[in-house]
């Protein structure tokens, strides 16, 4: 590759990965990449082995009891299609926020639009008051007799706005309504526990501030729910039945796993707990004060939601479109992220439905040079 | 030495019973069922040494793994 890249686009994918998710997916394909449950041999022992260490650690990650409980998926989108489709039933009534990724909303209003659910959707992003008491008056207000699932993003996609997960949780747990949180965005830099928030499913991506290899997910479950299947296909045991098994995690995970990614995703993992989840996030919080703060100098600069801080900044320059800003900062290095960022509510929440954004998001290996420079291209281009 | 198999739902609890079991001083193998011993098909269990069956037994149930049933043979190591 041509060039010194300053790579900024971490809450799309982090990039690069550390060594040990290197050598670790490297290791797993020269060494014992068997199939995981297919076999009677020793590789596919090995295989089974690496992915239950991997179930392990995110067990410690998030506070779930039993490495049972963490089922793997091809991605987060994968996962919360199969909770919200495995869910909801005729006539359920489902809440989510203003601020969700089209892989809550679009599946959501697909199931309401072929008329087989209703939703509502509650203010957060959008309302000036962000207190856990105001967003759980927001939320009570809105459940209805058939709600049966709260299901939404930790931290927004295209900022660093968190919900306040203890309240959500609360409210579930005292109207019997199931919870299931989005962890994309927050998941590596915050701290989490399931059983504390009471979170019923939790849902995650390797690839993001895991740090893993893209190609797995997971859907971790604090609750005794039989869920419906997404998809069906071998599971490795029960072979002659012609359904899917009763438990998990094998009813959810039809066909042969991602070990690579898997191996990957646990040697990341690793790397998180290791450096820890307040030193990340307090590295990043650092990162974006000084992007802030450099841009709110720079005349025409807009700075969205500047006093959320963390590992995720949206800005605009003057009225040049986002997406010129983007192949301007592309042909200086510069890896950002234009545009929508598939999260057409969080854009209508901001005003930014129009014209959209650029957003810079910081992982563990940015550092203030990468931010100096992109400091620098936006100068260059507000004066242009 | 004489050995049972005891049958496990999913070959992930196989894996977490030998963990447990290692915990407490017991060794055990993960072993493929011979699908003519299953009702279902494919399955896994542990092969255990017949002499500790009752205690190795009792921890998994203090683990919170229960056994479906307990084997003479049919097991092939893997």
């Amino acid at each position: 590759m041509k060039g010194e890249i300053f790579y900024l686009d971490n809450a799309a994918t982090s990039f690069p990965k550390p060594r040990s998710v290197i050598l670790g997916v490297s290791d797993c394909l020269s060494n014992y990449c068997g199939n995981a449950g297919r076999g009677s041999h020793r590789l596919a022992l090995l295989a089974a082995q690496k992915i239950y260490q991997c179930r392990e650690e995110i067990c410690s990650l998030v506070g779930a009891d039993a490495s049972e409980n963490v089922v793997f998926v091809p991605s987060c989108t994968y996962g919360l299609n199969m909770l919200i489709k495995g869910i909801l039933k005729q006539g359920d009534h489902v809440l989510i926020s203003d601020m969700e990724h089209n892989s809550v909303y679009r599946p959501i209003k697909k199931l309401a639009d072929e008329g087989r659910i209703t939703y509502d959707i509650f203010n957060f992003l959008s309302t000036e008051d962000k207190s856990p008491e105001a967003l759980g008056s927001e939320i009570e207000h809105r459940i209805k007799p058939r709600t049966r699932l709260i299901i939404c993003a930790h931290q927004s996609n295209i900022c660093s706005l968190s919900v306040p997960v203890d309240k959500i949780g609360e409210i579930c747990r005292k109207n019997h309504i199931l919870f299931a949180l989005d962890t994309a965005q927050s998941i590596g830099h915050a701290p989490i526990d399931m059983k504390k928030m009471n979170i019923d499913f939790l849902v995650a991506p390797s690839h993001k501030s895991l740090y893993g290899p893209q190609g797995c997910g997971f859907v971790v479950f604090n609750s005794k729910e039989i869920l419906d299947t997404l998809v069906e296909g071998g599971s490795g045991i029960n072979s002659l039945d012609g359904e899917m098994p009763r438990d998990i995690p094998d009813r959810f995970e039809a066909g042969t796993l991602p070990l690579p990614s898997i191996a990957g995703l646990y040697e990341g993992i690793r790397e998180v707990r290791s450096l820890g989840i307040d030193t990340i996030s307090s590295h990043e919080r650092g990162l974006f004060r000084l992007l802030r703060d450099g841009l709110m100098t720079i005349r025409g600069a807009t700075v969205y939601m500047p006093e959320h801080e963390g590992n995720t900044l949206l800005f605009n320059i003057g009225d040049i479109p986002c997406t010129e800003v983007g192949a301007f900062l592309d042909s200086r290095g510069i890896c950002v992220r234009s545009g929508f960022h598939c999260a057409a509510l969080a854009h209508r929440s901001l005003g930014t439905e129009k014209r959209g954004a650029v957003r810079a998001s910081f992982g563990i290996f940015n550092s203030h040079r990468d931010v100096e420079h992109l400091l620098t291209a936006c100068r260059e281009i507000s004066i242009r | 030495m004489n050995t049972r198999v005891a049958t496990l739902k999913t070959l992930n609890i196989c894996i977490k019973a030998q963990r447990a079991l290692e915990g407490y001083g017991y060794a055990v193998k993960i072993v493929s069922i011979d699908p003519r011993l299953t009702r279902h098909g494919c399955a896994y269990g542990i092969e255990l040494d017949a002499r500790f069956e009752r205690e190795i037994v009792s921890v998994l149930k203090r683990s919170g793994i229960y056994p479906g049933e307990i084997i003479s043979g049919g097991g092939r190591l893997i």
